[in-house]
C-alpha cells in the first residue's frame, strides 16, 4: 500500500471557474490531491460541490483554470487537444453514471472502441476485449446490443470498456447512480475486484456504503476538500472488531 | 370540422415556432412548385386552354385523319352527327399592300365559308363569310382586330374597303372579334380568306413541285392538305360520331379506289379542340411537353425529399411529445392527421409563393416569345393554373409529409418515455428513411446535371462540328413569288435577273438560290430509284432528302465538290435533267462505282431520270447532330419553286449589303414583300436554340437540385451531429481524435451521397437516351460528363457535410459526464 514516493497523479492548488452569463461559478477552489498507484479513492459530497468537475479534470476532459496537474510525473495541465486525446485513451478509463454505451455497436465493439482509437492490431484487440469481458462476466453477451441488456449488465460492459485498455487509472462518476441496489452492489463488487487485481481507481459516489469500499474517502464541499478519511481501513477494522466479538455501532 | 380547425391552429403554431425550418421548407417548395406552375402555364396555353372566343368549345372537335378536299366534302355531306364541319389550310403568307406603303407580309389562312359559323364566332364589325363565297371564288376578307387597329388605324369605315392581297383587290367584309386569332393560338393570324380563293391566290401553275405541283388540289383525293374540325350535335357522343366518320371513310375509300388500304382504314378519331393547337402539332408537342414536365416534377420531388428529410429530423426532436400524446390516448390516425395538416399547410404556403414566382417567370417567357413564331403567346393566369397549383401544393404536402408522419407516429412509447436510452440511433428506421431521401435527392440531381452536362458539351461541340458549308459572311433572303402568282417561266426569269443584279453589287462574291436552307426549319424527303436498280431497292426506293437550288449553289455555300461539277446557268428548262448527289447517296446507290453519268428518278421507274453530274461533300441539313444520309440537289431552273431563299456570299459584313439586295428586289417587283433577312450565322445559331434552351433549363434545374441536395446533406449531417452529441462526447472521452470524429460523422453522409451518386449515374445512363437525338457530337455516355458531374457533386457533398461535421469536433467531451 505504501507505494513509490512519487504519486501516480498530483493536483496542486487546482481551481476551476465557469463563466456563464457573467456569473462566475467557482466549481473547484484550490484542490490538493495525490493519488498513489494502486490506490482506491472515493470522492464524496453533496450535489453541486464539484465532484464531476474534479473528475473531468483528472480525466483530461477539461483543464483547470489555475493550478498544476501531474500524471505519472508529467505536467498535463496544458497539452494540445490531440495529446490530451492520446492520454485519455491510454492512461484513463472512464465509467459513467449513465453507462454511455453506443447503441449501434455490439457489446464487443463497445469494449473494443478505445482500442481502435489506439491503432492496435485486431488480434491484440480481440484478446484484450475478451479478457475484459471475462473479467466482468459478460463474455457470453459479446454479440448483444446494449439495448438488449439490463442496466446492471450495461454498466458491467462499461467497466470492461474502461479497463480493456489497461489504463493507469479508472475514473468512475457515480457508477451506481442509475442502478437498483442489487445491481449497484454487483458493480461495486466488480470495482473491488479490479482494485484487488491492482487497478488504481478514483470513484465519485455519495452513497456512504460504497464510499467505504475505498482506501480513502475525500469529502468535497463547495469546491474544497473538507475531510479525508481512511474508508477501506475503517471497514476492515470494523470487520476485524466484529470477528473478535465486539459490538459495532 | 372542429378538430380540423384545431389541427390547423396547432399546425400554424408549430410552423411559427419552428421559423427556420418553415422558411427553408417554404422557400424550396416555392422554387419547386413555381417552376411546375410556370411550365404548366405554358402547357396550358398551348395544349389545354380553350381557344379564345369560340362558343361551347367542348363540342368542337378536330378530325384526326388525313383529309383531301373531296374527303372533306364527303364527311361534311354524309355525316349526321355534326352541326357543321369546316376545313382550313393552316398558316399561309399573304402580301398585303396599300397604295401608300411597301408591301407587307401578313399571316392568315384559307378557310371554308362556314368557318366562323362552326366556331360560333361572329364578326365584331361587318359580317363573316356567306355560303356563296364558299362555292365560287369571291375576293373577300375578314381581318383580325390587331390588323385593323395597327395597319388600318381602327378605321370606322373599314367594312367595304378594298385592300390588295397578293396584288389582287379584296373587299373587307368584316373584323373578327377581340382576342380571336384563329383555332391555333399564339400563331398570330391576322386575316381569313375563303378557301374558294385558294386556287386564285395560289394557282396551280404558280406552285412548285414541293407545293404539290400542277395537281388540282380540289379534286385530288391523295392530296391531304386540309385540317378539318366540326361541331357535334347536342347529345351525340364523341365515339359515336367518330364511328360514323370511320364508316364513311371506309365507304369512300372503297367507292373511289376499289380497295381499302391501311391508310384509309385508319379510324377517324375526334380530338377536342383544347389548347388551340393543330392536332398534327399536338402530336409533336406532347412528348416534348411530357419531358419538360417530367424534369420540373423531378425538381419538385427533390424539394419534397428535402423537406421530408427535415421533417423526419424534427419528428425525432418531437418524439417525446408524440409519445406523451400517444400515452394520453391519441390514436395513430389522429397523430398522422395532425402531422399531415402541418405539411399540407406548408405545401400551400409554398404554393402561394411559388405562384408569384411563376408569374414572374411567365413574364420573362412571354417577353422572349415575342421574337418567335409564338409571338401572341398569352400566359396570363386562369382558373386551370390556379387549380393546378393548389392541387400540386396539397399533393406535395402529402408526398413529403406522409412517410415522416407515419414514421413519427410509429414509436415505441416505452422506449421514448424511458429517460435512459442507449446512445446514437444511426441505424434506426428514422435516420434510415432520412438517408433514403437524401440519396434520392442526389440521384435526381445527378440525372439533371448529367443531362445539362451533355447539352453543354454538345453546344461546345456544335462549334467544332463542320456543317459542310461556310457559316460566316453570307446573307439569306427569303422570297415568295407564289404570293404574286408568278408562273414558272416568269419565276425562273425573275430568279435569273435577280442573281445577275445581286452579283453585280460591290462586295458580293457569289450568289445563288435554295429551297431549303440547311439547318433552317424545313426539310423535304422523297424516294429515289437508280436506273436499272429498281428491283434491288424495293418498291419504295431509297429514302433521300432533296433540295432545289440555283446555279453555283454549292460554290456559294462553300460545300466542297468531290467529283464532277456544280450547277450552271446552262442547267435550265429544256436542257438534259441533271442532279448532284452527296457522298452518302453515291455510296448507297453505286458503291465502288463512278456515280458520274449514272441516272436516278424520283418517280419510281417512271422517270424522268436525272443524270448525276456532281458529287458533293455531305452537309448537316436538319441538325448538327444528324448522321450522314443520302441527299439530292436539283437545279431549280429545270423545274420551278415559287418559294426560294437567296443566298449571298459577301467579302465583308453580310449585313452591310442587305439594303442593296432589298433595293434590287424592289426594282424587279415593287409588290414583293421581303421579310426575315438573316445572316447564315444567325440561322446557324437559331438552329442551336433548342439545345441552348435545353442546356440552360436543365442546367438551371440541375443547379437548383444541387443546391437542394446540398441543403439536404447539410441537414442530414447536422442532424446526426445534434443527435449524437453525447455519443461523440463519449467517444472523445474514450480518446477519439478530431480525425476520428470527422470520419465518423462525415462517413455516414458521404456513404449516402455515394449511394445516390451510383443510382443517379445508372438512371442517367437510361434517361439520357431520350435526348440522344438532340445532342451534337457527344454520346449519351460522354465520359467527361459522367466523370465531371460526380466529381462536382462529390466536392459539394463533401463541403456540405464538412461544415456541420466540424461542429462535431468541437463537442465538449464533458457531455459524457452529464446525466440528463
Ligand atoms: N460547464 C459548466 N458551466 C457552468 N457551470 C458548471 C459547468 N459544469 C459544472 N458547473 C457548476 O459547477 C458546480 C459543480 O458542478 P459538478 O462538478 O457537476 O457537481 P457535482 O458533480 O458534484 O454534482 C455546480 O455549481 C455546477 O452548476
Ligand atoms: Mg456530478
Amino acid at each position: 500500500m505504501n507505494a513509490s514516493a512519487q504519486p501516480l497523479l498530483r493536483l496542486d492548488d487546482v481551481k476551476k471557474v465557469f463563466y456563464t452569463d457573467e456569473v462566475e461559478t467557482h466549481a473547484l477552489s484550490g484542490i490538493h490531491l495525490d493519488i498513489r498507484n494502486g490506490e482506491y479513492v472515493s470522492i464524496a459530497g453533496p450535489s453541486g460541490c464539484g465532484k464531476s468537475t474534479l473528475l473531468s479534470i483528472l480525466g483530461l476532459l477539461d483543464s483547470p483554470s489555475e493550478g498544476g496537474y501531474w500524471l505519472n510525473g508529467k505536467q498535463v495541465s496544458d497539452l494540445s487537444l490531440s495529446e490530451r486525446a492520446r492520454i485519455r485513451n491510454r492512461e484513463v478509463g472512464f465509467i459513467f453514471q449513465s453507462f454511455n454505451l453506443i447503441g449501434d455497436l455490439s457489446v464487443y465493439e463497445n469494449v473494443e472502441l478505445p482500442l481502435t482509437y489506439r491503432g492496435m492490431s485486431s488480434a491484440d484487440r480481440k484478446k484484450r476485449v475478451h479478457d475484459a469481458l471475462e473479467k466482468v462476466g459478460m463474455a457470453h453477451r459479446a454479440k448483444h446490443l446494449p439495448s438488449q441488456l439490463s442496466g446492471g449488465q450495461q454498466q458491467r460492459v462499461a467497466v470492461a470498456r474502461a479497463v480493456a485498455g489497461e489504463p493507469s487509472i479508472v475514473l468512475a462518476d457515480e457508477p451506481t447512480g442509475n442502478l437498483d441496489s442489487t445491481n449497484g452492489e454487483a458493480v461495486m463488487e466488480l470495482m473491488r475486484e479490479l482494485h484487488r487485481a491492482g487497478a488504481t481507481i478514483c470513484m465519485v459516489t455519495h452513497d456512504p456504503r460504497y464510499a467505504r469500499h475505498a482506501d480513502r474517502i475525500v469529502h468535497l464541499f463547495d469546491g474544497r476538500v473538507v475531510e479525508e478519511e481512511q474508508g477501506q481501513l475503517a471497514v476492515k477494522a470494523e470487520h476485524e472488531l466484529k470477528e473478535s466479538g465486539f459490538e459495532v455501532a | 370540422m372542429e378538430t380540423l380547425l384545431k389541427d390547423l391552429r396547432y399546425a400554424a403554431r408549430m410552423l411559427v415556432k419552428h421559423r427556420g425550418f418553415t422558411a427553408i421548407a417554404v422557400l424550396s417548395l416555392a422554387l419547386g412548385i413555381g417552376v411546375n406552375t410556370a411550365i404548366f402555364s405554358l402547357v396550358n396555353a398551348l395544349l389545354v386552354r380553350p381557344v379564345p372566343v369560340v362558343r361551347e368549345q367542348g363540342s368542337v372537335m378536330w378530325l384526326r385523319a388525313p383529309a383531301s378536299y373531296p374527303d372533306y366534302l364527303d364527311y361534311r355531306e354524309q355525316a349526321q352527327s355534326f352541326d357543321g364541319m369546316a376545313a382550313i389550310t393552316g398558316t399561309s403568307e399573304f402580301s398585303l399592300s396599300r397604295s401608300d406603303s411597301e408591301p407587307e407580309l401578313v399571316k392568315g389562312e384559307f378557310v371554308s365559308a362556314n368557318y366562323f359559323d362552326v366556331l360560333g364566332v361572329g364578326a365584331s364589325r361587318g359580317r363573316t363569310f356567306s355560303e356563296d363565297e364558299g362555292r365560287t371564288p369571291a375576293p373577300v376578307v375578314v381581318i383580325g382586330q390587331r390588323l385593323w387597329r395597327t395597319r388600318f388605324n381602327s378605321d370606322q369605315f373599314i367594312v367595304g374597303r378594298q385592300i390588295s392581297l397578293n396584288g389582287l383587290g379584296h373587299t373587307v367584309i368584316g373584323v373578327a372579334p377581340e382576342n380571336f386569332t384563329g383555332t391555333e393560338i399564339g400563331l398570330d393570324r391576322e386575316l381569313w380568306v375563303p378557301l374558294s380563293m385558294q386556287p386564285v391566290l395560289n394557282p396551280p401553275e404558280a406552285t412548285g413541285f414541293v407545293g404539290g405541283g400542277e395537281v388540282g388540289r380540289f379534286d385530288e383525293r391523295n392530296n391531304h392538305w386540309l385540317a378539318v374540325f366540326a361541331r357535334l350535335k347536342p347529345g351525340v357522343a364523341r365515339e359515336q360520331a367518330g364511328a360514323e366518320l370511320s364508316a364513311i371513310a371506309r365507304h369512300v375509300a372503297e367507292a373511289n379506289t376499289g380497295r381499302v388500304d391501311a391508310e384509309t382504314l385508319r379510324r377517324v378519331q375526334l380530338l377536342r379542340m383544347s389548347g388551340g393547337m393543330d392536332p398534327r402539332d399536338q402530336e409533336e408537342a406532347l412528348p416534348i411537353a411530357g419531358i419538360v414536365m417530367a424534369v420540373v416534377a423531378l425538381v419538385l420531388l427533390i424539394a419534397c425529399a428535402n423537406i421530408a428529410g427535415l421533417l423526419v429530423a424534427r419528428a425525432a426532436v418531437r418524439r417525446r411529445e408524440t409519445a406523451i400524446r400517444q400515452a394520453l390516448g391519441a390514436s395513430r390516425p389522429r397523430l398522422v392527421r395532425q402531422l399531415l395538416t402541418e405539411s399540407v399547410l406548408l405545401g400551400v404556403l409554398g404554393g402561394a409563393l411559388g405562384l408569384l414566382l411563376a408569374l414572374w417567370v411567365n413574364d420573362i417567357l412571354v417577353s422572349y416569345a415575342r421574337a418567335t413564331p409564338l409571338a401572341a403567346l398569352d400566359l396570363s393566369l386562369d382558373y386551370r393554373v390556379l387549380v393546378f397549383t393548389l392541387a400540386v401544393s396539397v399533393a406535395t404536402g402529402f408526398i413529403f409529409g406522409l412517410a415522416p408522419a407515419l414514421q413519427a407516429s410509429r414509436i415505441d412509447i416505452v422506449t421514448a418515455l424511458k429517460s435512459e436510452d442507449a446512445l446514437g440511433r444511426a441505424s434506426s428506421p428514422r435516420s434510415r428513411l432520412r438517408s433514403v431521401f437524401v440519396a434520392a435527392q442526389v440521384t435526381l440531381s445527378v440525372v439533371l446535371l448529367v443531362g445539362a452536362g451533355l447539352f453543354i458539351r454538345s453546344l461546345q461541340n456544335a462549334h467544332a462540328i463542320d456543317p459542310g458549308f461556310r457559316v460566316d459572311n453570307a446573307l439569306t433572303v427569303p422570297i415568295n413569288l407564289g404570293l404574286l402568282r408568278y408562273k414558272a417561266t416568269d419565276g425562273r426569269n425573275f430568279y435569273r435577273e435577280l442573281l445577275a443584279r445581286v452579283l453585280a453589287q460591290p462586295g458580293v462574291e457569289r450568289a445563288s438560290l435554295v429551297r431549303f436552307t440547311p439547318l433552317g426549319f424545313s426539310y423535304a424527303q422523297g424516294q429515289v430509284v437508280a436506273e436499272g436498280q429498281a428491283a434491288q431497292s424495293g418498291e419504295e426506293g431509297t429514302s433521300v432528302g432533296f433540295n432545289m437550288v440555283g446555279p453555283g449553289y454549292l460554290g456559294t455555300m462553300g460545300t466542297p465538290l468531290v467529283r464532277g461539277r456544280d450547277f450552271t446557268e446552262a442547267d435550265r428548262e429544256g436542257a438534259p435533267r441533271v442532279a448532284v448527289v452527296n457522298e452518302s447517296l453515291a455510296e448507297t446507290l453505286w458503291p465502288g462505282e463512278d456515280p458520274l453519268g449514272k441516272r436516278l428518278s424520283f418517280d419510281r421507274t417512271k422517270g424522268p431520270f436525272l443524270e448525276v453530274v456532281g458529287v458533293a461533300r455531305d452537309v448537316k441539313y436538319r441538325s448538327l447532330g444528324e448522321r450522314e444520309h443520302p441527299y439530292v440537289y436539283q437545279p431549280v431552273l429545270q423545274s420551278y419553286e415559287p418559294k426560294m431563299t437567296l443566298v449571298v456570299r459577301t467579302a465583308g459584313d453580310p449585313r452591310a449589303i442587305a439594303g442593296a439586295v432589298r433595293e434590287q428586289i424592289r426594282a424587279l417587283d415593287p409588290n414583293l414583300p421581303v421579310a426575315d433577312i438573316r445572316t447564315l450565322g444567325e440561322q446557324f445559331d437559331l438552329s442551336l436554340f433548342p439545345a441552348r434552351v435545353a442546356a440552360w433549363t436543365l442546367g438551371g434545374f440541375g443547379l437548383l437540385a444541387l443546391v437542394l441536395a446540398a441543403v439536404g446533406i447539410y441537414g442530414v449531417v447536422s442532424y446526426a451531429v445534434a443527435q449524437r452529441t453525447r455519443e461523440i462526447g463519449v467517444r472523445m472521452a474514450l480518446g477519439a481524435r478530431r480525425g476520428d470524429v470527422l470520419r465518423l460523422v462525415m462517413g455516414e453522409g458521404l456513404f449516402v451521397v455515394g449511394l445516390g451518386l451510383a443510382a443517379g449515374l445508372l438512371l442517367a445512363l437510361i434517361a439520357t437516351r431520350v435526348v440522344a437525338g438532340f445532342l451534337y457530337g457527344v454520346g449519351t455516355t460522354d465520359p467527361l460528363t459522367f466523370v465531371a458531374v460526380p466529381l462536382v457533386l462529390g466536392a459539394i457533398a463533401l463541403a456540405a457535410s464538412y461544415i456541420p461535421a466540424r461542429r462535431a469536433t468541437r463537442v465538449d467531451p464533458m457531455v459524457a459526464l452529464r446525466y440528463e
